[in-house]
């Protein structure tokens, strides 16, 4: 299937996303026809600075998974949310789960210890048939 | 005005019937908020050195913990803390034979104490705030240069 008919895909079958967290929708089942499948969902920088969040996506038991982000580095400027895809195969399983997490850049001032943040949420892939 | 007086009459009299069938109605709205969870990281962690010079840790005198604050709308999330893996900044040799490990505290919507990296904790509904500790140990002193070690918290979706 090409990529745009993924997106479109994606869209129609995303859920509302809500606003003011880092990701969204944090848990959500979706739908595919194909055997492919591309999610949308949304990272939301909360810092006063534009950071750079890392996309990794794992399977269910937290192995990397072949599953990708379209876009694996978002920029994101300070109290904005932006959009990314992440697509991949269904390997006709009916139902795959998948953990997207999104990851900050280290914040560090110089003092030894830098923290980074991450939120991982999780998604149902199901498969169906016409 | 006299006009616009009787189209008013009239409309009140056509509505009548229908309203003294019915006095009154509930209208019902809906709405459907997702459950949520932001990761805010607050201050960086200050790491000293112990006597011996073997340890650098924020639980040192002078050391600081580093700060996140987590903010969930709904259950159903937890949070976990990777401890570092390496410096991501070291003097030369500094990262030999070096052991890392951290444990994390909460207060707020989660009451936490002390608690292990790599152990999940399950989060409270609401605003939680959350200190992290962090130690490097070694066999012999620390050689002298600026050190950096990453922590990694984690708000995680598991239903």
């Amino acid at each position: 299937m090409p990529l745009h008919s993924l997106i479109l895909a994606a869209f129609l079958l995303g859920a509302t996303p809500a606003l003011a967290q880092g990701l969204s929708p944090m848990r959500q089942d979706f739908a595919t026809y194909a055997d492919q499948f591309a999610i949308q969902l949304k990272a939301r920088n909360p810092y006063p600075a534009t950071q750079r969040f890392s996309v990794s996506v794992f399977e269910a038991d937290w192995r990397r998974s072949e599953a990708r982000a379209v876009t694996p580095v978002l920029t994101v400027p300070p109290g904005e949310t932006v959009s990314f895809l992440v697509a991949g195969e269904t390997d006709a399983r009916e139902a795959r789960t998948i953990y997207v997490c999104v990851l900050s850049a280290p914040f560090a001032d110089g003092n030894g210890a830098s923290v980074r943040g991450e939120v991982c949420g999780k998604y149902r892939i199901m498969q169906r048939r016409l | 005005m006299a006009k616009r007086f009787l189209v008013l009459l009239a409309a009140a009299a056509l509505g009548a019937g229908p309203a003294a069938a019915q006095s009154s109605g509930d209208l019902l709205f809906n709405g459907f908020i997702l459950g949520s969870c932001t990761v805010t990281v607050g201050v960086a962690g200050t790491l000293e050195l112990d006597g011996d010079g073997d340890q650098l840790s924020s639980q040192n005198p002078g050391g600081a913990p580093a700060t996140a604050t987590i903010v969930t709308t709904s259950i159903g999330y937890r949070v976990d803390v990777d401890p570092p893996a390496a410096f991501t900044l070291e003097p030369t040799g500094g990262g030999t034979g070096v052991t890392f490990s951290a444990s994390y505290s909460a207060t707020g919507a989660t009451i936490l104490n002390n608690i292990l990296a790599g152990l999940l904790s399950i989060l409270g509904i609401g605003t939680t705030n959350l200190s992290v500790h962090a130690s490097a140990d070694r066999g012999d002193a620390f050689p002298p240069g600026e050190y950096q070690m990453p922590v990694t918290v984690t708000c995680l979706s598991i239903l």
